[in-house]
């Protein structure tokens, strides 16, 4: 159990390393742009994006949640896959 | 009114056959019964960048009592994003229920439903209408339109132009529609727009393989409002600018598959053009969609895929190495045994009084229990060096890149301002990862080392040794 656990934690410790690469190599616009969309640590974890930066329709991915205490839909636009570059 | 939507397919004739075979982006679940089809399908649409068990333990699941702190939190400070994360769940089946007796060879309908998975989990509505062979179109209906938080009509011609109306959109409090969302002029009729927009992504993914695009990317054609008499012309314009504005877009991408697939695509648009000329002759296309720059545009794309091909032959030169490193480390473990065997062997023969001192003199103490212990564990070791060089090579793989995963951490990083610290950051916690992996692995290896080597030790004389080397030297 605890090879797995190692093997799994070395995986992840390694990607790890391997995003702050690419992340610290990165071009800075490119970064700029992405980070303009994201806009926040909120908006990435709560699957939302910064709308008004969006440039073009295809950068939004419209959809809906419900809302479990009333089961009323929601709205919920949402960062596209592809927008992320 | 009603939406209007195409399921691209190249040469005007979609086929029927195969609605609810495709597995991409996930499978489909299709029931053929008497009277109708009914396929589910399980489609998210939360996009958080958590990953799922994270979100389910800090935010949903009632049995994780952190959950409560938060709910504690957003009740003292009202927050979007716990309110989104504490409550909004995106989890939903869609259900494709195909009326057989009122469709034809080439037109079929019926009703699309959305139900909520975790209000309403499927094994509470699917055995009253998978369990009965005979079903009606409208008992099912009537299942369907009780569980369902919002449904819809539709009718799918054979060249692929779906038509959705008859819409039923259930709860929904249009005074506080949106404000957990940042955009301020949202409408009912937007928001029903583009939550009608899911079910013409979700009907593309039935009858439709995605060949030369991302399965998980659903903006890129557009669903058009229109009236049924005048709707080819809003839908011919709003199509073709988007299946361009997507060739312009990979165009700026260096992958040499989006090179390929940007020739698909403009196929589509070509494929668009006669089907929208077939219904409508005299139908004239704004200047920039018509044909004639396709020709310049696939000149351009062969060019720059051969470009981009020659670069990714250097890159596999570059692979082509992991084979190499894979049998290195094979030989390396295999090497490494062999020394070990005389470490151990020497410092036998040095307490039996042979002439091998000297070779243990020059060992450190150190180096004679590292040997031992990879000795005791070859398999192990063999493991350790397969899993970080198999590691290192889907790390430098296109599969790692474009990963969910990586795509998620990414979004999190980028939402901090500053590139440098965010990346030194990630270092530091991917270190700080390593090194208790390290930790983790090296106590099992250590304790069952020692835990072999006693008995080992044990079990076998220095004789039984001498005998085995002697023998395998005079052979």
């Amino acid at each position: 159990m605890s090879f797995v656990f190692g093997i799994t934690l070395l995986v992840l410790g390694i990607a790890f390393v391997a995003i702050a690469v690419q992340l610290f190599l990165h071009d800075k616009h490119s970064y700029a742009h992405n980070h303009k969309i994201t806009g926040s640590l909120s908006n990435a974890i709560a699957g939302s994006m910064n709308e008004s930066a969006a440039t073009s329709p295809d950068e939004l991915s419209k959809g809906f949640t419900i809302d479990t205490r009333t089961g009323e839909l929601v709205p919920c636009n949402q960062l596209s896959r592809e927008s992320i570059n | 009114m009603a939406y209007f939507g195409w399921i691209p397919n190249l040469r005007g004739r979609l086929s029927f056959s195969t609605i609810g075979t495709s597995t991409k982006p996930y499978p489909f679940e299709k029931h053929n019964l008497e009277h109708v089809d009914i396929i589910f399908h399980n489609r998210t649409l939360n996009d958080s960048a958590l990953p799922r068990f994270v979100r389910s333990i800090l935010f949903t699941n009632s049995y994780f009592l952190i959950r409560y702190f938060f709910i504690l939190i957003q009740f003292f400070y009202k927050s979007e994003t716990l309110e989104k994360l504490l409550y909004h769940d995106g989890d939903f089946i869609f259900v494709y229920l195909l009326d057989k007796d009122n469709s034809t060879v080439d037109v079929l309908k019926g009703k699309t439903f959305v139900v909520n998975s975790t209000l309403t989990p499927k094994e509470s509505f699917a055995p009253s209408l998978i369990g009965i062979s005979t079903v009606s179109f409208e008992d099912a209906c009537k299942v369907l339109q009780h569980v369902s938080s919002l449904y819809s009509t539709f009718t799918i011609k054979r060249n692929g132009i779906l038509e959705l109306k008859n819409f039923v959109l259930k709860k929904v409090e249009n005074g506080s529609l949106r404000w957990v969302t940042k955009e301020q002029n949202c409408s009912y009729q937007k928001f029903k727009h583009d939550t009608f927009s899911q079910i013409y992504y979700f009907m593309k993914d039935l009858c439709h393989q995605h060949q030369h695009h991302d399965p998980k990317s659903d903006t890129l054609l557009p669903l058009i409002e229109a009236d049924s008499s005048d709707y080819l012309k809003n839908m011919s314009d709003g199509i073709l600018k988007s299946l361009y504005r997507t060739v312009l877009k990979m165009r700026r991408t260096h992958s040499e598959e989006e090179y390929y697939c940007m020739q698909g695509i403009l196929m589509y648009a070509k494929s668009f053009r006669q089907i929208a000329q077939k219904i409508d002759p005299e139908l004239k296309h704004p200047e920039g969609f018509t044909d004639l720059g396709d020709e310049n545009i696939l000149k351009s794309i062969d060019a720059k895929a051969g470009s981009l091909k020659a670069q990714k032959e250097r890159k596999k030169h570059f692979i082509s190495g992991i084979p190499s490193l894979m049998s290195l480390s094979v030989a390396f473990v295999g090497i490494t045994l062999a020394f070990a065997s005389i470490v151990i062997i020497s410092g036998k023969a040095s307490e039996d009084g042979t002439n091998l001192e000297h070779l243990k003199n020059a060992l450190s103490t150190n180096s004679v229990s590292i040997a031992e212990s990879i000795l005791s564990n070859p398999l192990e070791i063999l493991i350790y060096i397969g899993s970080i060089l198999l590691l290192l090579w889907f790390l430098v793989s296109d599969y790692f890149r474009e990963s969910k995963f990586v795509l998620d951490i990414k979004r999190i990083a980028y939402s901090f301002k500053h590139q440098r610290i965010t990346a030194i950051f990630l270092g530091i916690t991917g270190f700080i990862i390593i090194v208790s992996a390290i930790f983790i692995l090296d106590l099992n290896i250590l304790l069952s080392a020692i835990e072999n080597f006693t008995s080992q030790l044990e079990s076998i004389s220095l004789s039984d040794i001498k005998d085995i080397v002697i023998k395998a030297l005079s052979t």
